[in-house]
């Protein structure tokens, strides 16, 4: 799709929230009833259009704010055939908190659940071929992973999210990698019960698969590299529930392997009763490959 | 100091003594990791808690850096009313770094769960509820890995708990009485009222809460010391967050932002005769006369009435300082109106029999 970069709206309800649709006041910054921000409808580029929303999801403490963080950040550099502009410096937040806080070694805060404390990016991504070049407008929220997890427990505790899964044109699923290496059942059932959310919130019958495209995104694959050689392997053999279930109910689903941290240190104190993790390096790989993979699908 | 708060096992819902400590179902919204799950959620609850209820809870207790103070002694407030009518009085504080150690102090929210009868027994008062909640976590500790099942707790009301403060003068050169009185006159008008205050919020909003009928506080959403946040849907937030940001945020909804040293209500608005009966009462000290305003005679009545009642209140109290003739004419005015609630009645009637009484004081002794 081609098209001119434009700043006027003038056919768009600048009052109409993207995420929920609830009307709001001239003046509101965020959603009275989703907490999603205004500015994602009054800072459009297009007044024909609205945005697409590409959702990142996972479990708690899975590396998603790390994840979008590092994948605005390489978009913005140009590092590819893609590139990002990012629409209203509130855009720019997510990237910013998580390159200062990793050049200082430290990984970024927890998302708050408040969905009104939650980052929001607002991207023009555009892909440069020799030819043409293809734009795209994207929104990314970074989502607690606890909220995630609340709504998944109870579908509707978390408004923004039921609309933010219905909305979505595309997902990344990002599942703890090295915790299923190491046996554990906990990120197995947390995308199992991710698939059967959106399966309800799709309303998807036996018959007809999800057709949303989905990159399952195996994190921290640093820690168990084996899962970069073959991710659809490990998947398989790890994480067996939810690829049954992928197979069975998705209809439009890759695997990939990714990792954001080089080294890892611990550093703990006589004082302390705590174990603090310091990212010693960065050193990115497949971060951008999920992502691009679903942008094409869009 | 009135008896610790204590956790007991297998106690019959709401069955505490009318003297007793009071029993109620408790859950605790914290953030932890175990073998089910990792990060904030409801951690333990007692076996009363119903789904719903978990939901709510989730939904409106405060996660990271959510509370106002970012320091280890911060402390906030919410109480809140259930889907299933209950009432949810939250204690919230900071209990140790945050569990996956990426920064930040990890929040903890210690909820009691009141049914209709406890939490009439605290005077529908949030502060009280959350003085004996501060007393049990004093004595136990935050629970961060609950041991086995979570039973009712028994909260202590004692007069340390249970008895509104007596302070009403400035504090840091801020009448803050006035604020409370004004917040109140905003909650009566169904508004919903964002409150900076860097100082005292407990005692502020318990000065609110019970300058207010009965009926009115006690389904009041409030949050103290905990930031604002749209989708907690709270009608009365006390906060101490940097005004710019927070009228940013709050462009565009139907939130009065007030500060604590700011303007109080316009004269002459509604409520104002009650505003200024109350100021008066609790400045002499009155606080009992207040209590049995908004608790026993207020119950029942619109909030139109108020003014009203607060005439008829400021009219008995002048029976004192008037002359005979005064006093005559008085009575005679209230005589001929027949008041339409019955706490007018009520009102009234002791305004005619203080009159009354007044008058045979102020007779002159005859000679035989």
């Amino acid at each position: 799709m081609n098209r001119p970069y434009t700043t006027q709206t003038q056919e768009r309800d600048d009052t109409q929230c993207l995420i929920c649709g609830t009307r709001n006041e001239d003046a509101a910054v965020q959603c009275i009833e989703c907490s999603a921000p205004m500015a994602l409808v009054r800072d459009g580029t297009d007044p024909q259009s609205r945005p697409k929303v590409v959702t990142i999801l996972g479990d708690s403490n899975v590396g998603k704010t790390v994840y979008l963080g590092f994948l605005l950040d390489m978009l913005s550099q140009h590092t590819t055939d893609y590139q990002a502009i990012p629409i209203g410096a509130y855009s720019v937040n997510v990237q910013q908190n998580v390159i200062s806080h990793m050049a200082c070694r430290m990984f970024p805060p927890k998302t708050p659940m408040e969905a009104d404390q939650w980052h929001w990016a607002y991207y023009q991504i555009c892909k440069r071929t020799s030819r043409k070049e293809e734009w795209l407008d994207l929104v990314i929220p970074d989502i607690a992973g606890e909220s995630l997890t609340a709504e998944l427990a109870n579908p509707n505790t978390f408004r923004v999210i039921n609309s933010l899964a219905g909305k979505s044109a595309g997902m990344l699923l990002l599942l703890d990698a090295p915790q299923a290496a190491n046996g554990s059942s906990q990120p197995d059932f947390f995308g199992v019960k991710m698939l059967t959310y959106l399966d309800a919130v799709h309303r998807a019958d036996r018959r007809s698969r999800v057709q949303m495209p989905t990159a399952v995104v195996l994190c921290k694959a640093d820690m168990c590299p084996e899962c970069f050689d073959d991710p659809r392997h490990f998947t398989e053999v790890n994480l067996s529930r939810l690829w049954n279930l992928c197979q069975s109910r998705l209809g439009n689903v890759e695997f990939f392997a990714c990792s954001a941290v080089g080294s890892l240190a611990y550093a703990t104190s006589p004082e302390e009763d705590f174990v603090t993790p310091i990212p010693l390096h960065t050193a990115l790989r497949g971060v951008l490959e999920p992502f691009e993979w679903v942008v094409q699908q869009l | 100091m009135g008896r610790p708060a204590t956790v007991i096992g297998g106690a019959p819902a709401g069955s505490a003594a009318a003297d007793g400590p009071i029993l109620c179902d408790q859950a605790i919204f914290t953030s932890t990791h175990s073998g089910v799950g990792e990060g904030y959620r409801v951690v333990a609850a007692s076996p009363g808690i119903r789904a719903i209820e978990k939901v709510e809870i989730t939904r409106r207790s405060p996660s990271h850096g959510s509370l106002c103070g970012q320091d280890g002694d911060a402390v906030g407030l919410e109480a809140y009313t259930l889907p299933t009518r209950r009432r949810c009085v939250a204690y919230c504080c900071h209990a140790g770094c945050e569990q996956t150690a990426r920064g930040g102090l990890r929040v903890y929210t210690h909820v009691a769960v009141l049914d209709r009868a406890a939490w009439g027994r605290f005077l529908a008062n949030p502060v009280a509820v959350h003085a004996a909640l501060a007393q049990h976590i004093r004595a136990t500790g935050p629970v961060l890995r609950p041991a086995g099942r979570l039973e009712k707790i028994a909260l202590a009301l004692t007069p340390a708990t249970a008895s509104p403060s007596s302070t009403n003068g400035p504090v840091g050169g801020v009448h803050w009485l006035d604020c409370a009185l004004a917040v109140a006159s905003d909650l009566l008008s169904r508004r919903q009222v964002i409150v900076l205050a860097p100082a005292t919020p407990l005692r502020l909003l318990e000065k609110v809460l019970l300058s207010l009928p009965l009926e009115v506080r006690e389904n009041l959403d409030v949050s103290v010391g905990v930031k604002f946040s749209a989708s907690r849907k709270m009608r009365l937030v006390v906060t101490a967050e940097p005004e710019t940001e927070l009228q940013r945020r709050i462009a565009g909804l139907d939130v009065l932002l007030r500060r604590l040293d700011g303007p109080a209500g316009q004269p002459g608005t509604a409520f104002a005769a009650w505003e200024r009966l109350l100021r008066r009462w609790w400045r002499e000290g009155r606080s009992q006369d207040v209590t049995r305003l908004t608790t026993e005679l207020c119950r029942g009545i619109s909030c139109d009435a108020l003014d009203r009642i607060a005439a008829i209140c400021e009219d008995t109290d002048a029976v004192d300082g008037l002359a005979p003739e005064e006093i005559r004419s008085l009575t005679a005015r209230y005589s001929t109106v027949y008041p339409p609630t019955k706490a007018e009645q009520t009102l009234v009637q002791e305004l005619l029999q203080k009159a009354t009484d007044r008058l045979a004081d102020l007779q002159p002794p005859t000679d035989n």
